[in-house]
């Protein structure tokens, strides 16, 4: 078998444990809706920072 | 004997890359389970920012691609990145869209998402539909599954 996929075998269960962490973190405890924009605030401006790192980087050309 | 060499060293390169997205997207932008008892204002919201999550892995998979050069054979040979720079620029336009209207409204997600992703594929040169046609359908079902 291809060594990289055989890594990837032994990587995923680990990856599928984190997120299952992940997603039981905090049990029965429901976010507020300030929570919850805070996250999609921040969330959006780690992208939009990522997109104009890139843009910046990449400047179009003018022609 | 070389460029042999370095075409398996840039598959492996895709290839790791192309897993670790996917690794990427199931840990953060795909099917998160919706924490439980919210109000109805606050799952509008909480799929406002699942939907944002999955573009975000979408650029950055563009992205990725994009750093990725891979050269053909010819002599001297011709490098150019896996993901063109026009169709890396479509995605990080669309996503920023997007992410600022999901921002702004919340509640309009499923139309947001729906029309940034039509707006995508519209964008995209035919070989960056190709390239990117697994990870749009990533986020669409994502979109599906909220």
């Amino acid at each position: 078998m291809n060594p990289l996929l055989q890594i990837v075998q032994q990587l995923l269960p680990i990856f599928m444990s984190a997120y299952t962490r992940f997603t039981t973190k905090h049990p029965g405890v429901a976010p507020t809706l300030e929570d919850l924009r805070a996250e999609l605030i921040a969330n959006g401006d780690v992208i939009l920072a990522e997109g104009a790192a890139w843009k910046a980087a990449n400047p179009e050309s003018g022609t | 004997m070389t460029l042999r060499l370095r075409e398996r060293h840039v598959m492996r390169i895709v290839l790791a890359v192309v897993t670790a997205t996917i690794l990427a997207g199931i840990t953060s932008g795909c099917a998160r389970n919706r924490p439980p008892e919210l109000a109805p204002p606050a799952v509008t919201t909480w799929q406002a920012n699942e939907v944002t999550l999955a573009f975000g892995t979408l650029q950055r998979t563009a992205i990725s691609l994009n750093g990725i050069v891979r050269c053909d054979q010819a002599v001297p040979p011709v490098c150019e990145p896996l993901l063109s720079d026009g169709n890396t620029r479509a995605v990080i336009d669309v996503v920023e869209d997007a992410v600022l209207t999901l921002r702004a409204v919340p509640d309009g997600w499923l139309v947001t998402a729906n029309a940034a992703l039509s707006r995508l594929v519209q964008r995209l040169s035919a070989d960056g539909q190709a390239k990117l046609s697994a990870y749009i359908g990533m986020v669409r079902a994502v979109v599906e599954g909220l």
